[in-house]
């Protein structure tokens, strides 16, 4: 996943009016989390071009690592440790597991929410969501289909 | 006001009183909510014996008046009188609370019996003793 | 048809709103001990959320994005996590109080001690929540609640002195024996009861769960100026009820079992039982939009997929916070803890948050990128500012007269 480098050319974004926190929607319309922080990529000639933003953080302790202070970092380390580390169909921790990184490529829309050409279920947000779910939700009779 | 003299007996602890006046004061207080008690459970009474109530529910209002009075007279109770002078205001506000204590017993008593007469017998004692609390309070407003 | 049905959710919100128990006892207790003199603030209340519900809805119609979905967008994520925080713990307390509500007004039916009925009150309210679809559940208790006519009705069967009444809400001076920070304190809790922030996280999420767009902002406007009003004409009617039966007395409702007795002496049985039921679907639906607001405050500050469209699996993380949330509020309310004090206490600490809730409302209602061409007129920006500015001079006031009147003693 490499960024196009330091081409002045492209849109410029205000960081904090237009991405962060903001509602990330995935490529079916669902819900997916919020953009808790902004991955930058500064050109290598420091002198020209400016940073560019290659990847949205959400979930997996972002929002507690931007947010800061000592809560924050307690939170964030914590989440790290307790949220389900992502296996793969052998039980062994699974490299190609969603980290929290969405590429900003895969970023198809920018208004009030941000659109990305994913789906949820593959992001790391979803994780927390798919635990649950097993965990909790289908077992109680009913969860299936929406209410009468 | 009386009312927050009940809620705050149940919740927080009471402090003593330091003053003559202080103690005057609770002791008011305490008469306001008994006294409101007294005229509800007097209510409830006269709503029964009309037939405009459940008994159920009648017995709910009674066992909650009798609480909410019970509640204010043993925080009262609580209180450490200041003085001889204050002893005495403590036995006359003492039987009144006495005397609403048992008139609210009954009643209850009577209503989760379904005891139509002995409950209609608490109207009159209900409304003395509220009257008398009424003078009380009056006195030491 | 789907017109008549839309109003309900109005009227659902407004009763929720209102008539829930502390609005209940609030209501009584002033009436009780000041007469009328404080009707104004059910009035500056009613027109408050009236001003800021319509906004909410209107921006839900126009950005399918909730109120409190847009906190940590326009507010940035620490003070959105401040506000949530607040928003939910008070939200928590509320429903707290609401469910041992429900379990009070089954109390008053069978003589049966609320503290047996909590346990299944909470399992119902959790029920309806987890499988009564949003509009059928809006629809029961939006009209089980108008039952509360019975307050009105009881209050003209009563022949009260209409002169004195209205005599008393004109002139809102302090009764004599009173000081004037308990004046006040209730009055703030009477505003607060009216303004409560989970009425319009409720409210324009359940636009969004109801798909409202902008088709259906008349219906927006119907339910805010019929809807709120009207629980507002019924909280008066209970303040007037108690003022006539109450006050002359000295009696001090402080328990939902006194409160209903005037409804007996005027209307009997039947006024009685209606009056019952009343309460049941006022604590009822209010339980219901706390517990699912208690669910949409954290989802949409995290952006977890939410609400009842869905079926519950794809909104995981939102039904266990509703669940875990009435599952904790029932163990508080074991506790015996006090319910009257615990909404008196949700109350006023509403009032001391409401700046947190509509400043953003009033942000993104002006905000073209989401409204168009419906961001807010010179009107509502003029009365959003004015309460804004009220708003925050009472969240200013509110812990400090909670302080001084050793909370309305």
């Amino acid at each position: 996943m490499t960024d196009p480098g330091g081409a002045p050319a492209g849109r410029r974004l205000l960081l904090g009016r237009q991405l962060l926190d903001h509602q990330i929607v995935d490529q079916d319309g669902r819900l997916a989390g919020k953009v808790d922080d902004v991955e930058l990529t500064l050109p290598e000639d420091r002198d020209h071009g400016r940073p560019v933003v290659t990847a949205l953080l959400s979930g997996r302790g972002a929002l507690a690592s931007r947010l800061g202070g000592p809560l924050g970092r307690l939170a964030s380390v914590l989440s790290r440790r307790i949220l389900p580390d992502p296996c793969d169909a052998d039980g062994d921790a699974d490299p190609d597991a969603p980290d929290g990184r969405i590429w900003f490529g895969d970023v198809t829309d920018l208004g009030n929410h941000v659109t990305v050409a994913v789906d949820a279920a593959d992001l790391a947000t979803d994780a927390v969501e798919q635990a649950v779910r097993r965990t909790f939700v289908d077992r109680i009779p009913g969860a299936k289909e929406p209410g009468a | 006001m009386a009312v927050s003299v009940a809620l705050a007996g149940c919740v927080q602890p009471v402090g003593p009183a330091r003053t003559a006046d202080d103690y005057e004061r609770k002791a008011k207080d305490t008469a306001e909510t008994v006294l409101s008690s007294v005229r509800t459970a007097e209510l409830a009474v006269d709503v029964a014996g009309r037939d405009r109530a459940f008994p159920p529910y009648v017995s709910v209002v009674l066992s909650d008046a009798e609480d909410e009075a019970g509640a204010a007279a043993s925080t009262f109770a609580s209180v450490q009188p200041p003085g001889e002078s204050s002893d005495r205001l403590r036995d006359e506000l003492g039987d009144l609370l006495d005397a609403a204590d048992d008139a609210l017993s009954a009643a209850r008593i009577a209503a989760r019996r379904d005891d139509g007469d002995a409950l209609a017998a608490q109207a009159g004692p209900l409304n003395r003793i509220g009257d008398q609390l009424d003078t009380f309070v009056a006195a030491h407003e | 048809m789907k017109r008549f049905l839309g109003i309900t959710l109005g009227v659902l919100t407004a009763m929720g709103g209102f008539v829930d128990i502390g609005d209940i006892v609030a209501n009584a207790q002033t009436g009780a001990r000041f007469r009328m003199a404080l009707a104004w603030a059910v009035v500056l209340g009613v027109v408050g959320i009236c001003v800021f519900a319509e906004m909410a809805g209107r921006v839900a119609a126009v950005s399918q994005r909730p109120v409190f979905d847009l906190v940590r967008e326009r507010l940035g994520a620490g003070v959105g996590l401040a506000n949530l925080l607040a928003s939910f713990f008070i939200t928590f307390l509320t429903l707290t109080a609401e469910i041992a509500g429900v379990a009070l007004a089954l109390q008053l039916a069978t003589d049966v001690h609320y503290l047996l009925w909590l346990p299944l009150c909470g399992l119902l309210v959790w029920l309806v929540i987890w499988r009564v679809r949003f509009e059928s559940m809006e629809r029961i208790f939006g009209l089980l609640g108008l039952v509360l006519i019975v307050l009105a009705v009881a209050l003209w069967r009563l022949e009260p002195d209409w002169g004195g009444l209205v005599d008393s809400a004109r002139h809102p001076a302090v009764p004599l024996g009173e000081g004037r920070p308990t004046y006040f304190y209730y009055a703030i809790a009477l505003f607060g009861a009216a303004m409560t922030p989970y009425e319009v996280f409720f409210f324009s999420s359940g636009a969004v769960e109801e798909r409202w767009s902008r088709r259906d902002l008349i219906l927006n406007k119907a339910n805010v100026f019929i809807g709120f009003p009207l629980g507002g004409m019924l909280s008066l009617a209970l303040m007037g009820l108690t003022a006539t039966v109450f006050a002359p007395v000295g009696i001090g409702p402080d328990h939902l079992s006194t409160v209903a007795l005037p409804v007996s002496v005027a209307l009997g049985k039947v006024g009685l039982a209606l009056v019952i039921v009343g309460f049941f679907a006022a604590t009822f639906g209010a339980a219901l939009e706390t517990g699912l607001s208690a669910g949409y405050t954290v989802s949409q500050y995290f952006g977890w997929p939410w609400g009842k469209r869905f079926a519950p699996r794809e909104a995981s993380r939102f039904h266990v916070v509703v669940l875990v949330s009435i599952l904790v509020a029932v163990l508080f309310g074991l506790t015996a803890v006090d319910p009257i004090k615990v909404t008196e206490y949700s109350i006023v600490l509403s009032a001391a948050a409401l700046p947190l809730t509509y400043v953003p409302i009033l942000l993104v209602a002006n905000d073209p990128d989401y409204m168009g061409d419906l961001v807010n007129r010179r009107l509502s920006n003029v009365l959003g500012t004015v309460y804004l500015v009220l708003l925050v001079l009472v969240a200013l006031v509110t812990i400090p007269l909670m302080v001084v009147t050793k909370a309305g003693a």
